[in-house]
């Protein structure tokens, strides 16, 4: 009886996938949800079928530290996961159906962290990943220790790779657990505005900080009760930032093991937390070094994260944004290229990207004003007024710009003259639509 | 002119973008050639700071964080309360609201002592309140609506003026569909979104009532700005959500 309930949720779902790739619908989601719908014990099926579990979760860094585990991996093991950031049981569950095997060697899965609890219920990870902590849609999660608190206890034993320069992770107290950092760099920061956390995990007395490389990950001090920074296994070092790309040193101290000169094309310093924590899983994946170098190099984002698209004729780059920091970061980013640019701002508030906005006002714009050659400026989304007002109360001096209906007008935006970039930062729901967008735009 | 603006405890009071409401203040004075002082008032802060104020921002915060803070506004209470009677202007918001009352009484019927300065009290009841609200202000100003966002769990009853009616959304309860409170020149609400940049009616509305007190002005000589973009922001919300 109940495999035969397990058979029909896998048919169903199949031939759920099968009409929405008919109909050039996305099918990221739905396959799932009608399986896991007929079949709420299909997650204990995916279970028993992957050999080796590996749990992605925390705020921001997900799906690329996923992705990157994955494209590292997967010439050596089969390995089922869930790409498109599609992180709640139902992405789960729709990535089986969509890559239905016997078995597998590993399975890598993101997890949304409001969805730990179900899918560890039944989903028994061998490696927990945690990014990091920060401010997001407190509508949804609730406040930032509660946060912690949902990850740091869904862990359950498994073997914990954990973000040691954020103070709030590096405090997990479990037994078998490994720490990753980054090291000072260039890019690093030595005040920060957009801090969510500012306080001693141990006894509340506030942080000091030596150097910030993204919100409050960095190098951190308690003065009060001596809480620092735990000793890092894996660490990337000799940061050398060119343009928008890094060439850097992965080391594994417990090993003495060093692999140097990694070249890493895509921007932003906390990208390379994601690239730490995924070498991490790799090494203690045991897969060969230069592998690894030889995959780290040659990853390419699709995903709409900082992923750059060739459309007419100029280069489009489209970048999830969804919080505080993850919008600061991305100007940051911005603000290394000088070339003459557009940027789209894409704001809704639906349920996924959050349905309060006022977490705008958290992000950084300031940074705005750092950015050379902006040449035009636009706001979209259903709240693309309150996004204008964010900046006309930043340091930037907001003159000439332009509401649009994004889904009308960005063919328009993107045939701009005198420019040579448009950057678009766009929130949740408003990112794949924006993809296909631009998609249809490419070059032939 | 200047302005004494100070932000209490901004590393930890500092929920839901609600530092949107200084930066509002500090770009609205600027833009009227009146110097805006920023003050933060910290741990180690000297309470001469707060006697010179003239506008008290009051945020809440994390249940963690509003613990650790209380011990240190306890120490505060009567100077607090010597200035809201002094007419010092203060936007006491959510948790900072709560914290004026007497006391919050949680989901276990625990008694958690408010600094006392109102004679008001909140509760935990079930679920917790969140949306989009949209209010017609009690206060002389115009537009009456004032427009946010609310996400709390205490409900709040009491017997002042309320800062407004509900037209949608929840308010102080949930049940007598006002919203707020005003005493004197303190505003407490639960209003985010954060509430000043949306409404800039209420923030010009602090600022004269900080300059009235400072300098005795008229208010006639108080310079109107363009605000075209913070009512098509405003005028959003209550066309989506209304």
């Amino acid at each position: 009886m109940k495999r035969f309930k397990l058979y029909l949720a896998i048919f169903a779902g199949e031939a759920a996938r099968f009409l929405l790739r008919l109909l050039k619908k996305d099918a990221t989601s739905a396959p799932g949800k009608i399986a896991y719908r007929i079949c709420p014990d299909i997650l204990k099926e995916i279970d028993k079928r992957c050999k080796f579990k590996i749990i992605v979760s925390g705020t921001n860094g997900k799906t690329t530290t996923n992705n990157l585990i994955n494209w590292i991996i997967s010439p050596h093991k089969t390995i089922l996961s869930n790409l498109k950031g599609s992180n709640m049981v139902n992405g789960i569950v729709s990535a089986f159906i969509n890559n239905l095997k016997k078995d597998y060697d590993i399975a890598c899965f993101e997890v949304d962290e409001g969805s730990l609890p179900v899918v560890t219920k039944d989903l028994k990870p061998n490696i927990f990943v945690t990014t990091n902590v920060f401010r997001d849609q407190l509508d949804r999660y609730g406040e930032l220790d509660r946060v912690k608190e949902l990850i740091l206890s869904h862990i359950n034993g498994a073997l914990a790779v954990i973000n040691g320069d954020d103070p709030n992770l590096a405090s997990y107290s479990g037994e078998k657990k490994v720490f990753y950092s980054v090291d000072e760099n260039a890019l690093s920061r030595l005040a920060n505005v957009t801090l969510d956390s500012r306080f001693c995990p141990v006894c509340n007395n506030q942080l000091e900080y030596t150097f910030y490389n993204v919100g409050h990950l960095g190098k951190y001090v308690c003065s009060q009760c001596g809480y620092k920074n735990p000793e890092s296994r894996f660490l990337i070092t000799n940061i050398k930032a060119k343009g928008d790309s890094f060439v850097f040193d992965f080391v594994d101290r417990e090993n003495g093991i060093k692999i140097q000169d990694i070249r890493w094309k895509i921007g932003g310093i906390y990208n390379l937390y994601n690239v730490c924590a995924a070498m991490s899983v790799a090494m203690l994946l045991e897969i060969e070094t230069d592998k690894i170098k030889e995959r780290v190099e040659t990853f390419t984002n699709k995903l709409g994260r900082m992923e750059e698209v060739e459309a007419y004729d100029k280069k489009v780059v489209i970048s999830l944004v969804k919080n505080p920091i993850g919008m600061s970061e991305t100007l940051k980013v911005i603000a290394e290229d000088p070339c003459p640019k557009a940027i789209v701002f894409i704001l809704n508030d639906n349920a996924a990207d959050g349905k309060d906005v006022s977490w705008i006002w958290d992000a950084d714009f300031d940074i705005l004003s750092e950015i050379k050659n902006i040449k035009a400026l636009f706001f979209g989304g259903k709240r693309k007024e309150d996004m204008a007002l964010r900046v006309k109360y930043s340091s930037f001096e907001l003159k000439d710009f332009e509401f649009i209906d994004f889904e009308k007008d960005l063919k328009k935006v993107i045939r701009l003259e005198g420019v040579e970039k448009i950057y678009i930062l766009p929130t949740y729901t408003a990112l794949f639509k924006t993809k296909k967008i631009v998609e249809n735009l490419k070059k032939p | 002119m200047e302005l004494n603006i100070v932000n209490m405890f901004p590393e930890a009071l500092n929920l839901y973008g609600d530092r949107g409401n200084i930066i509002t203040l500090q770009k609205r004075c600027e833009w009227r050639g009146i110097k805006a002082n920023i003050v933060e008032y910290s741990f180690n802060s000297n309470v001469d700071i707060l006697k010179t104020a003239d506008i008290i921002l009051l945020g809440g915060a994390s249940d963690r964080e509003q613990g650790i803070m209380y011990s240190h506004l306890l120490n505060l209470k009567d100077l607090l309360k010597d200035l809201i009677e002094d007419g010092v202007c203060l936007l006491a918001i959510c948790g900072g609201y709560q914290l004026l009352g007497e006391a919050y009484i949680d989901a276990n019927q625990n008694v958690i002592k408010g600094l006392g300065i109102l004679d008001f009290y909140t509760k935990s009841e079930g679920k917790r309140l969140i949306g989009n609200i949209v209010i017609e202000t009690t206060i002389d100003v115009y537009p009456k609506t004032v427009v946010g966002y609310e996400n709390h769990g205490g409900r709040t009853y009491h017997s002042y003026q309320p800062f407004g009616k509900v037209l949608k959304g929840f308010g102080n309860n949930g049940k007598d569909r006002f919203e707020g409170l005003i005493y004197k020149n303190v505003i407490g609400t639960y209003l985010h979104g954060p509430i000043l940049p949306k409404n800039p009616h209420i923030a010009d509305f602090m600022l004269k009532k900080a300059l009235e007190r400072r300098y005795a002005l008229d208010s006639s000589e108080f310079q109107k700005l363009d605000d075209t973009l913070e009512y098509m922001a405003h005028n959003r919300v209550k066309e989506l959500y209304m």
